[in-house]
Formats: structure tokens, C-alpha cells, sequence
């Protein structure tokens, strides 16, 4: 028989991911002595959401002042950068972790760009603190960070389904090498899980690694997830033409201010008139915008369209020069964005074509419960980066590749200090076997298994018609039970074990069964909060509700396999939060704008 | 369309082989146009589960280089890669002398 062999491995600390996060995490771990294994789904700065981003990353005003941007905006300081994260979380940040964010931007992000010019990456200012470079340079500098230590093991295209526990401490992982099939058991006395957020839609601008394992396997572990309706959507996403399709260009191209097109809905109407004038002119400079444009784009019908008829043909032109200039700076390419080659986008604005546009979500403001040292519920896990949650609540109001860097040297240190004070936790021999054999052999009759890839596009249906931008009641119930009916089949269903050489099934299964759980956490959140807060927006309660629902959801996995939600209140020691009710969205804006 | 296959578990079977499938792009899509990497996933979903390709960490953008094949001889990155209705195409691995299973081979 073709069976699968295994390979053992024994660490102080096991992190999960191969991207901003784990490699911050990895090398704190590492600084403080401990011996690190660190092991990733893709290949470490080739995967995962980073080198797809935009690629924005900031700090404040003085920091970025005293790195010699003369532009810099020092009134943007550490204090005014907390104010904005707490106040554009609607207030479920908790402000411990928001404090933690604006003390250590601006050193966190000067290392990060120092080690990046070291080895040639581009970086352009932006005012007032920020910098844009590419996600493939994010890529290269986080790899080049990791391979600058050799305290650190890692191994790549490593997808690990389990964090082994002992009495509600963590005790390592269980995973497989996809390309050899191998079976990896990797001991240790903290894990970390750092391996990005969940994206259940059938439309994405998302790394196809965005499955929500980590939560998932957490949330198995007996560690809480928080925020879990909280999806950020990114308005400017190309759904046609098909080879840009998920592309995030015409975003860029939107808030570059680049020659500016009429968005305009199926029937030619500007979407526009509909916004309110104080508010979209406001926009385009604030830490609003995506809130602002998701909140009137996912009122509009059907799909939208870049328009550029309106524009003056040397303005156009103007502007494609303007942008190859950005281009060049931030890759070295001309024409090229990320990947492709956007030639033919501006043709068909010669031939008088549109754009068709829609949103896609891009980040998971959910995640795992962690406390202030990024510890879980379980002893010695901890998580970091898009997987944990708790330092943008309702609506990311800073940059996530900031965040990683952060939260990754608080996990890594934190874990490290933990492992070296402990001992390790040892799995019972049986259960340990079974486990393994979950993996290796499967369950019940290889003939009896179900369609997962069947169960996979039907999890996307369900996330696209009771998950999206603008919920209602009706809706999202009915993509609950939707949800919960596969989980049961997922249950009863039989599986086979993992086959030696690359095994898509095995891959679609686990996709299926994390995002599944994901997805029915994210619904069932989005279903008990009755009001509109942040990118949780829902036409059937359009108020800001304070009085009720100023908490974060919390999910948490019951003994007979049930998800249960509970409530936790943010920490609000620092900036009281408002009482009373705004009547929607875009009031509490322009009330903290 | 007509897609001609490369096939090959170098574990279980001696030499590759190619599969064939006739296909309605549009039956799927509701388009006539898909990505080369799209039609991998139609075929492993609607034809055969066991078929491999590289999905587990594409970046879809052209950026990560691992959804890399050859079309019709030319190596081409397939999330990039418009095929439509109409086309007969062959798609293989990029290097044939390295292959894990299918189109996914050692060194991507
Ligand atoms: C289109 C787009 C644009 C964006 N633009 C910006 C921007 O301009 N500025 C900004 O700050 N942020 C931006 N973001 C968000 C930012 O890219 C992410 O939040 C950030 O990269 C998250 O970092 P991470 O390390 O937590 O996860 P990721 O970068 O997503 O990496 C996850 C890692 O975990 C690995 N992994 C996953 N599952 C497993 C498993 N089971 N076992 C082992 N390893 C696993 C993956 O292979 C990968 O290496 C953008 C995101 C998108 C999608
Ligand atoms: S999937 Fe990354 S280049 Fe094609």
C-alpha cells in the first residue's frame, strides 16, 4: 500500500505561518534563547496575504521624521494613532493592544524598512507617515529576515491541521508536508499560531492560504474566537477583464488620485450622488475610506463599473504616466503591477470601455482571543498577526502589515519566556495515535466519502448570500443553518487518509472543514448583533447601538461539537466609550472624523 | 474546449499518460472564458478529485510563480492565463523529469 511516513521534530516553540507574523514571532522566540521550528503552509515570503497587499505600511509622524522624511506629519503622534484605532474599532479595540500598536509602530516599522533597503527593496514615502513598496519586496525581506538566524528550523509547504493538547496546555502540532505527503509531529512546550486570517467568498483578492486554519485549530484546541463578523471589504477589486480578475488595481488607482472615474451602477447611475457630500469629500485623506465607499457600495444594485468617459483624454494620459512613475519607483517595472501587466486596462479606456468593478474582503478584523501578551485561553498557545483579533474591532483603522510585526515580537517573546520556564507537556501514546491516525488512515469507507469539493462551493454560496458586505435577519439565517448542515455532514462523513505525493483532496477537505467553522462563527456573531457597527453593516438595523452591543462576540467550541457565543467587554481604561445610539454608519463618521 | 491532460503518479504508475476532456466552459461559469488555473479546479471538481495541481498557496496575482505550467509547450503562470471556448490545449508540467504528482513537480 502507498502509506505515508513521518518525521518527528521537538522545539521549545512550534509557530504556524510563513509571513510577517511568524517570521516576527520566530525571531523574538529566537532572540530570548529558544529553540524555534517554525512551519509553513506556502513558502516563507511567497504566501500568504502580504505579498499580495498594497503594500502600505506606516508609523508616526515623528519617527517618520527622524528616519529623514523632512514631509513627515509630527502631529500624527503615537497618542493621535491610538485615538484613530479606538475610535474607528467602534470601540471593541482593546486598548491595551491599541496602546501596544502606537508605542511600537514607528520602531517596529524603521527596522523593518532598514532591513529592507539593506537588500535593495524600494520604499516611497507617502505623507504623512506612511510608506508604500510592493508585497513581493514584503516577501523578500520577511525570507531574508528569517534566513539571518539559524536558531530557527523551518520547513515549508508544511499545512498543519492539529495543535496537540494536554489538559488545556499546548503541546505541539500535527501537520503534513503536502508535496512528499509525510506526516509531521512537531513537539513543543508553546505553538504560536500566526497563519492569517479566513476568506469564505466565492469572489476574492485573497491568497488561496487564507483559509482560516489557524482559527480553526484553535478554536479545536479549546482557545476562543472573538470579532468573528467583522470582514473588511476593499471597494475597487476588477472582476473583469478575467486575467486581472481579484486584481486590487483599480483601488490603487482610485486613492492614488489618479484621473478620477465616475463609478457608475448597471443602469449608468453615478453611485456617487448617492454618497453624502460632507462625507465623501472627506474620504479620500481619511482612515475611513473603505468604510465610507463600502457602506455606499453595498447599498448599490448588482456590479459597478470604472467609468473614465467623463475624463479629459490628456488628464488620463497624464495620469498614466503619473502612475508608470509610481510604478517604477515602488518595483523598478514600468506597467506592471504586482504580477501583471495593465497595458490592456488602459486600452480599453481608449476604446471607451469600462472597468467592471466590485468589493472582496481583505482582512479579517476576527480572530483568536488573546490576551495582552498574545497568550490564548490554552496554556502556551498564543497567536499573532490576521489570526489573533482584538486590535481593530469593528473596522481595521491601521495597517496590518504594521500589526504583524508588532504582535509577532510580543507573541515570540512571550511564548519563548513561557516555554523556558516549563516543561514539557506529553500527549497520551493512545490518544496521540489516534490523532495521527485521523490523518494517515481516515474514517469510515473511502467509497462512502463525500463531494468536498461540492461542500466547498457551497460554503462560498452561503458566505456570498448571508455573509456579505450589507446583512439582514432572513439572510443570514438561512446561510446559518446552511452552514451547520455541512459541519453535521462534515462530521458523519467518511475521509480517507492522506495519500503520499500531492493530495488535492486531502487539501479541499481541510479547507472545507476550517472554513466551515470560520464561517459559522462569523455567522452566528453577525446574527446576534442587531445593530450596524463598523463593517458589520445590516439593513435591517442600521443604528449604532451602544447600549446593547457595545461588546466583542466571543465563539468557543462545545463538548458535543456545538459553537456557543458569548460576550466579553473591550478594555476601555483609557478612552471612555460613547453611550446612547447613532442613527447609522455614517453618522458616527462624521462624529469621529 | 478540448484539454488534453498531463497525468502521472510516478509513485503508483510507470509512464504519464493524457487524459482528455470535452468541455463546456460555460455550463460551469456562465462565461466562455476561464483561467487556466480555474479550469484545473473545474476538472478536479467536476471530473476527477484526484487530479494535481499547485492550490494550496497561490497568490492568484501572478506575484508567488508556483501555479507555473506549460501550455501547449510555452511555460506560462496559470493564474494569468485566459483559455476559452474553442481552444484545444495541452497542459503539462514545466519540468517532466521532476514531477510529484501531475502538474505539481519538485522545485516550485
Ligand atoms: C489585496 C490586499 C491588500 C492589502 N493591503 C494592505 C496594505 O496596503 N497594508 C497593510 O498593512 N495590510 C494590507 N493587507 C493586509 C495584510 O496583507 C495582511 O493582514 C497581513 O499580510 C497578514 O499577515 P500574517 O503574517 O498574519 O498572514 P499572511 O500574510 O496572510 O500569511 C499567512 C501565512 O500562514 C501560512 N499558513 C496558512 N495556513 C497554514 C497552516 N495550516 N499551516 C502552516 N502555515 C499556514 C501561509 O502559508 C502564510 O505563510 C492587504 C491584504 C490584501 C489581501
Ligand atoms: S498563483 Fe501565484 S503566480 Fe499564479
Amino acid at each position: 500500500m502507498d502509506t505515508c511516513e513521518r518525521y518527528d521534530l521537538e522545539g521549545d516553540v512550534v509557530v504556524i505561518g510563513g509571513s510577517g507574523a511568524a517570521v516576527s514571532a520566530a525571531l523574538a522566540a529566537a532572540e530570548v534563547g529558544a529553540k524555534v521550528i517554525l512551519l509553513s503552509k506556502g513558502k516563507v515570503g511567497r504566501s500568504g496575504n502580504a505579498i499580495i497587499s498594497t503594500a502600505n505600511i506606516s508609523m508616526d509622524g515623528e519617527s517618520a521624521y527622524r528616519m529623514g522624511e523632512k514631509r513627515a506629519d509630527r502631529r500624527i503622534t503615537p497618542k493621535k494613532i491610538f485615538e484613530g484605532i479606538v475610535t474607528n474599532s467602534f470601540f471593541l479595540s482593546e486598548q491595551y493592544h491599541a496602546a501596544a500598536f502606537a508605542e511600537n509602530c514607528g520602531r517596529a516599522v524603521k527596522d523593518f524598512i532598514e532591513t529592507g533597503r539593506r537588500i535593495g527593496e524600494r520604499f516611497i514615502f507617502i505623507p504623512p507617515s506612511g510608506w508604500i513598496t510592493s508585497g513581493r519586496a514584503i516577501g523578500r525581506i520577511n525570507r531574508y529576515r528569517l534566513r539571518s538566524t539559524e536558531s530557527v528550523t523551518f520547513l515549508e509547504d508544511v499545512m498543519v491541521t492539529d495543535i496537540l493538547t494536554v489538559r488545556n496546555r499546548a503541546a505541539g502540532v500535527l501537520g503534513v508536508e503536502l508535496k512528499s505527503g509525510r506526516l509531521i509531529l512537531a513537539k513543543a512546550r508553546a505553538v504560536i499560531v500566526a497563519s492569517g486570517g479566513f476568506q469564505p467568498f466565492s469572489f476574492k483578492c485573497t491568497s488561496s492560504d487564507t483559509t482560516g486554519d489557524g482559527l480553526a485549530m484553535a478554536l479545536r484546541a479549546g482557545a476562543g474566537l472573538s470579532d468573528m463578523e467583522f470582514q473588511l471589504f476593499l471597494p475597487g477589486v476588477l472582476v473583469q477583464p478575467l486575467n486581472h480578475r481579484g486584481s486590487i488595481f483599480p483601488f490603487l488607482w482610485y486613492v492614488g488620485g489618479f484621473a478620477t472615474p465616475d463609478i457608475l451602477d448597471e443602469k449608468g447611475r453615478r453611485i456617487i450622488d448617492s454618497y453624502e457630500r460632507s462625507i465623501l469629500e472627506k474620504s479620500l485623506a481619511s482612515k475611513w475610506f473603505k468604510l465610507i465607499h463600502a457602506y455606499y457600495w453595498a447599498r448599490a444594485q448588482g456590479p459597478l463599473y470604472f467609468d473614465f468617459g467623463s475624463v479629459k483624454r490628456m488628464k488620463y494620459l497624464v495620469s498614466v504616466v503619473r502612475e508608470n512613475i509610481l510604478l517604477k519607483l515602488m518595483t523598478g517595472e514600468r506597467w506592471r503591477y504586482q504580477g501583471e501587466d495593465f497595458r490592456d486596462l488602459h486600452e480599453m479606456v481608449k476604446r471607451g470601455e469600462r472597468w467592471k468593478v466590485s468589493m472582496s474582503s481583505e482582512y479579517s478584523m476576527g480572530g483568536i482571543l488573546v490576551e495582552r501578551n498574545m497568550e490564548t485561553s490554552v496554556e502556551g498557545l498564543f497567536a499573532c498577526g490576521e489570526a489573533a483579533s482584538g486590535f481593530f474591532g469593528a473596522f481595521r483603522g491601521e495597517r496590518a502589515l504594521t500589526e504583524v510585526l508588532i504582535e509577532g515580537e510580543i507573541a515570540g517573546r512571550e511564548a519563548a519566556r513561557f516555554a523556558m520556564g516549563s516543561s514539557f507537556a506529553e500527549p497520551g501514546r493512545e490518544w496521540l495515535a489516534e490523532r495521527i491516525n485521523m490523518i494517515a488512515v481516515g474514517k469510515g469507507k473511502e467509497a462512502q466519502m463525500p463531494d468536498y469539493f461540492e461542500m466547498s462551493a457551497e460554503l462560498e454560496r452561503l458566505a456570498d448570500y448571508g455573509f456579505g458586505a450589507l446583512r439582514r435577519e432572513e439572510t443570514m439565517r438561512e446561510a446559518l443553518d446552511g452552514v451547520r448542515k455541512v459541519r453535521e455532514a462534515l462530521d458523519m462523513a467518511a475521509y480517507r487518509g492522506v495519500k503520499p505525493g500531492y493530495d488535492t483532496l486531502f487539501i479541499e477537505r481541510v479547507r472545507v472543514e476550517n472554513l466551515a467553522i470560520c464561517l459559522e462563527a462569523g455567522l452566528l456573531s453577525a446574527l446576534k448583533r442587531r445593530e450596524s457597527r463598523g463593517m458589520h453593516m445590516r439593513s435591517d438595523y442600521e443604528e449604532v447601538d451602544n447600549e446593547n452591543f457595545l461588546y466583542r462576540s466571543v465563539v468557543s467550541l462545545r463538548e458535543d461539537g456545538r459553537i456557543e457565543l458569548s460576550r466579553k467587554k473591550p478594555d476601555c481604561s483609557v478612552i471612555e466609550p460613547p453611550s446612547g445610539r447613532e442613527a447609522g454608519i455614517i453618522d458616527y463618521i462624521r462624529r469621529y472624523p | 474546449m478540448k484539454v488534453y491532460l498531463f497525468r502521472w503518479n510516478p509513485r503508483t504508475e510507470e509512464k504519464p499518460r493524457y487524459d482528455t476532456y470535452d468541455m463546456d466552459l460555460n455550463s460551469y461559469l456562465g462565461r466562455r472564458e476561464a483561467t487556466l488555473l480555474e479550469l484545473l479546479g473545474l476538472i478536479a471538481r467536476y471530473y476527477d478529485h484526484s487530479l494535481s495541481f499547485l492550490n494550496h498557496s497561490n497568490c492568484n496575482r501572478g506575484v508567488c510563480k508556483r501555479c507555473m505550467v506549460r501550455l501547449n509547450g510555452k511555460v506560462v503562470l496559470a493564474c494569468n492565463e485566459v483559455v476559452s471556448e474553442g481552444m484545444e490545449i495541452r497542459v503539462e508540467p514545466v519540468n517532466a523529469t521532476r514531477v510529484v504528482r501531475d502538474l505539481v513537480t519538485e522545485g516550485l
